[in-house]
């Protein structure tokens, strides 16, 4: 009957507030779910976001928002419980899901997303993103690494500086 | 605001994903370092290094040292992880004493039953740098099993290192042998780079079992010592210099003394393991008194038997060495076919190296590489 008291929810409905994207979009999004962003916690637990007002987030699009959003919905319920420590391992299972799958993603999305991520303080998902990023590293030639991450080709200047460095790390490079 | 016009535009970004990238992997640390300037910039800069340690807080496994009887090399460095070390094999003039803190020590081995002094050095084995000790007068001991040698670093003995930084910092070496009447310890500070004598009156019978690695807990070095009846354990404190001996679990003497390890319980306790037929017993000691009365063996509890665990294809086994870097603990296990490491918490068995049974001890070499 008497739901518990939820900041200024009433009915027991949850708080939303609504988010502003670089390209002008609106994003309505329980506060609990926005509230995994360090700096979004700050301005929410200010009252801000409600009403009409909105939070602008002038470095995100709305591309990335909406999937930085994707993300926070999924892991809200289990930051609530503090970390999820009372998680089933069912629960934890088909988190671990949802981020394999989550960052399995063109490359310049991930990059967009470390950097909402970082800019926004949500630290599982500057995680997530940067462990997808080092996994795409692992095992691979300098060269294989530029290609897979969008560097370009070497200088021939930068190319001498790489082949004087392979004789030094020998070992590294068989 | 537009989005960044390169990948992870910014050097913190950069960082954590080089933090996600294994500790026991520094190949594709250093083939990251080809990426670009700015990634060759960030992986050396003394700052990562520190950050890197601190992030991963356990320094991983990058090998194993193995000491062999074979005529043409007597110890080599068995990769674990992507580090290759320039030299494999280390040498057919030293054998491997002891492993700790980055740093392995050797020692000369001793023509005949031990005669002469014994001489020490310092391996580096990722900068593949060999630093000869200076000798010093040695008193006379009939036999191998006569002394043991620990290395450690100089802040070993106040409890205040985490060991993730002090690989290149001063270290020491702590040896330690028996005489007719007492023991004498000699102590090597890089620092002032000479040795120390002490004399000590303890002398529990029997001698080192210098197959089995010591065990470095808190701030006292510990030895298996005594004959294949009755083994002890000898508790040196390397702050107050007394030494003190710990007897063993009350069954212990059923078993020859080779198959006693120490450990450290995962509360970071006194711990010993055994192999008793097909099974490995794992003991712990609640508190950790000395006693220099040799017939209490109380104290020990017995808390975990491993019976069907073990594969059966690592039996008849020994244990021969463990490890403990707050995440990983292994029990390194010889039997007929190699060495195996054996993985605590997972249960899961690794080939370390398959050799016919002529490795005949193994010591972990942990460290973060250095960049």
């Amino acid at each position: 009957m008497a739901a518990p008291e939820s900041g200024d929810g009433n009915n027991g409905a949850a708080r939303m507030v609504t988010l502003i994207s670089s390209d002008n979009t609106r994003f309505e999004v329980e506060a609990a779910a926005a509230s995994l962003s360090q700096t979004l916690q700050l301005t929410i637990l200010d009252g801000g976001g409600g009403g009409g007002d909105g939070i602008p987030l002038p470095n995100v699009d709305s591309a990335t928002l909406s999937k930085v959003l994707e993300y926070c919905i999924k892991h809200a319920p289990a930051a609530a419980n503090g970390g999820a420590p009372n998680a089933t391992a069912v629960d934890r299972a088909e988190l671990e899901r949802f981020d394999n799958e989550f960052v399995n993603i063109d490359q310049s999305v991930l990059y967009s997303l470390i950097m909402a991520a970082h800019n926004l303080e949500i630290e599982g998902l500057q995680s997530l993103v940067a462990k997808k990023v080092a996994d795409m590293i692992k095992g691979k030639s300098p060269m294989e690494i530029r290609r897979t991450l969008g560097f370009p080709d070497p200088t021939p200047e930068e190319q001498a500086e790489m082949n004087a460095h392979m004789l030094e790390y020998g070992w590294a490079y068989e | 605001m537009t989005a960044p016009a390169s990948p992870l535009l910014l050097d913190e970004l950069v960082e954590e994903v080089l933090f996600r990238i294994p500790p026991d992997d520094p190949m594709s640390l250093i083939r990251a370092t080809l990426v670009c300037k700015r990634w060759r910039r960030i992986i050396r800069d003394r700052g990562f290094h520190h950050r890197f340690r601190e992030f991963h807080r356990a320094a991983p496994m990058l090998g194993v040292l193995c000491n062999s009887c074979y005529i043409t090399y007597r110890a080599r460095f068995v990769p674990t992880s992507s580090f290759r070390s320039p030299h494999a094999i280390i040498s057919n003039k030293n054998n491997v004493a002891d492993a700790r803190h980055g740093r392995v020590l050797l020692h000369s081995i001793p023509h005949g039953q031990g005669w002469g002094n014994k001489s020490f050095a310092i391996w580096d084995p990722i900068k593949d740098q060999t630093t000869q000790l200076p000798e010093f007068e040695q008193p006379y001991v009939g036999y191998e099993d006569s002394s043991v040698a620990a290395v450690l670093c100089a802040n070993s003995n106040n409890g205040s290192c985490d060991h993730l930084h002090c690989q290149h910092g001063p270290f020491r070496i702590v040896f330690i042998g028996t005489l007719s009447n007492g023991m004498f310890i000699y102590t090597y500070s890089s620092e002032d780079g000479a040795w120390n004598q002490h004399i000590s009156s303890l002398r529990p019978h029997g001698g080192f079992n210098i197959l089995a690695p010591n065990l470095l807990l808190g701030n006292s070095l510990h030895f298996v010592f005594g004959n294949s009846s009755d083994t002890k354990i000898l508790k040196y404190d390397l702050a107050s210099r007394d030494m003190s001996v710990i007897p063993t679990p009350p069954t212990c003497f059923h078993e020859s003394q080779s198959c006693v390890v120490l450990m450290a319980t995962e509360e970071d306790e006194l711990g010993c393991g055994r192999t008793v037929g097909r099974s490995v017993h794992l003991w712990s000691s609640r508190h950790q008194q000395a006693t220099l009365d040799e017939a209490d063996a109380g104290g020990w509890e017995l808390v975990r038997v491993m019976d069907d665990e073990l594969p059966r294809t690592v039996l008849p086994a020994s244990l021969v060495g463990f490890t403990n870097n707050g995440v990983n603990r292994y029990l390194f296990i010889r039997t007929t076919d190699g060495i195996f490491a054996y993985d605590l918490k997972s249960q899961k068995t690794r080939t370390i190296c398959k050799d016919n049974g002529i490795i005949f001890n193994a010591f972990p070499y942990m460290s973060f590489y250095p960049f």
